[in-house]
């Protein structure tokens, strides 16, 4: 089941599932944002709608069939990809112009992809275009020369995000975020996951370690992985014990201040003789009722608020649930991507299967 | 360190291939003008019945480029557009040459017959020269 949306396309009405709904609508943008600067922009597009919704009404059978995600990508696919639409004047130039990336529009994310530990050194390298290498040994001599390095890089490491979504490797790298970059970026991502299934493969059935360099990354990135999770761990355990503190802390106080207005009230009620306290602490002329009211309000509220914090910070559902699919079309190429894998890890399993009956059949045959 | 080196080698062969695509777009681009406007010569026509043309020769791959060239065209007065209401989907947009678009025409073609001769000379050295 799916929710539709009604949209106008170019002077026609069409029904439209929400999710191809997102996809056509990020399309139009990725190629506004491809048309920018060039001539009749509005006109370009206004003609572009138009043959969409052309394109549309072809597909229509009948005014209750409603556009899916199929549709939209046969018309992307007629179409052609946002950078298609450029005018000729960026193709002449001597690089395309979405490879020159602009170190302004970079942004400085921690690449957990290139990591050694944090990822810090392969971020900042990509952030100043430069090999993360030099960073790492500048990182190296800093710990001979002041020892100031490694807190620096923890530092760093804490207060630098890492990219996690492919929008935000993009970024990190400064292409611009459009569905094509998108789609090579995941493209390439599984190209890396399939090339690392590879080398495991490989190095199984030869005993051989083949490149020394990604799996000593790999090793590495995996230690400092752990050692960052211990300190997370001993971070939160710290935390949690401090929120702990705040509620035993409030909770008393909070009774121990009720007990004394308590206290307080019945002395001013029952009035023993001589033993006027109450009225000889209070140096004010308001009644004392209104005095254990302002009291009450002026310490009481902070002490509340301490209590809710010290519950906060104990429980740990302080972090919103994350949603790491934003763009649909990253969904659908997720999906896209693990029916792949099924349908590799199948073949491969057959053909194991056959290579061992044909060793089974040889070895009969022996 | 060592996993940098095979990463360099197979970036220099990629950079070579974007070369080869630039240069068939480039190309392509280049006489698409000169093929949009021998199209739009004899009758009007609005923009599916020129794709259809273009796509019908493989000039054009995607649809997506044309509409820039459309619009430059038009902007720089060689063609003419007016609306025309369609039965089956929205308004159509027909183009007509205008009188600079038919004389720019007449010397795109002088041109790409020349362009065509010398390059035919210049690739076929042997076959011309018989």
């Amino acid at each position: 089941m799916n929710k539709t949306v009604s949209i106008n396309l170019a002077g026609i009405f069409f029904h439209i599932d929400e999710d191809a709904y997102q996809n056509l609508k990020n399309y139009f943008k990725a190629i506004k944002k491809s048309l920018q600067n060039s001539e009749g922009e509005s006109e370009i597009l206004a003609d572009i709608e138009g043959r969409v919704s052309e394109l549309f009404s072809e597909r229509i059978k009948s005014s209750q069939h409603v556009i899916s995600n199929k549709e939209v990508d046969e018309i992307v696919s007629i179409m052609g990809q946002p950078e298609d639409y450029k005018i000729d004047e960026a193709l002449f130039e001597e690089s395309p112009e979405q490879e020159k990336s602009d170190i302004h529009k970079r942004r400085l994310f921690r690449d957990s992809d290139g990591a050694y530990v944090g990822g810090v050194s392969a971020g900042l390298g990509h952030y100043f275009g430069i090999d993360p290498l030099l960073i790492r040994l500048v990182w190296v001599l800093l710990i001979f020369g002041a020892g100031m390095g490694p807190l620096l890089y923890v530092i760093l490491w804490i207060l630098i995000p890492a990219a996690k979504t492919t929008a935000e490797k993009l970024a990190m790298m400064g292409k611009p975020v459009t569905i094509s970059n998108i789609e090579k970026k995941v493209q390439e991502e599984f190209e890396n996951v399939k090339a690392s299934l590879e080398r495991v493969k490989n190095s199984v059935n030869s005993d051989k370690i083949n490149d020394l360099g990604s799996t000593i990354q790999s090793k590495s990135r995996s230690f400092f992985e752990t050692l960052c999770d211990i300190a997370m761990f001993l971070f939160k355990l710290f935390f949690k014990a401090i929120g702990l503190l705040f509620i035993v802390v409030s909770i008393s106080s909070l009774i121990g201040f009720f007990i004394s207005l308590l206290t307080v009230g019945i002395a001013d009620a029952v009035h023993f003789p001589g033993l006027d306290f109450a009225d000889l602490v209070n140096s004010s002329t308001l009644p004392l009722w209104l005095v254990s009211i302002l009291a009450l309000l002026i310490a009481g509220i902070p002490i509340v608020f301490l209590l809710l914090l010290g519950l906060r910070m104990v429980s740990s559902r302080t972090h919103p649930v994350k949603s790491v699919y934003k763009v649909s079309t990253i969904r659908r190429l997720d999906h896209c991507i693990n029916h792949t894998y099924n349908l590799e890890s199948k073949t491969r399993l057959r053909l194991q299967n056959k290579c061992e009956c044909n060793r089974t059949i040889r070895v009969a045959s022996n | 360190m060592l996993y940098i080196i095979p990463f360099y080698v197979i970036d220099l062969p990629k950079i070579k291939i974007m070369k080869i695509e630039n240069t068939k777009a480039q190309m392509r681009k280049g006489v698409l003008e000169f093929c949009i406007l021998s199209v739009l010569k004899n009758k009007d026509a609005y923009v599916a019945e020129i794709l259809i043309t273009l796509k019908e020769a493989k000039l054009l791959v995607v649809e997506g480029t044309i509409y820039p060239l459309l619009t430059r065209l038009k902007n720089s007065g060689l063609l003419n557009y007016r609306w025309e209401e369609s039965t089956t989907g929205p308004p159509r947009k027909y183009y007509t040459l205008t009188e600079s678009g038919q004389l720019f025409l007449v010397e795109l073609t002088t041109t790409w017959n020349e362009l065509h001769n010398a390059v035919s000379l210049v690739t076929h050295p042997k076959t011309t020269k018989k």
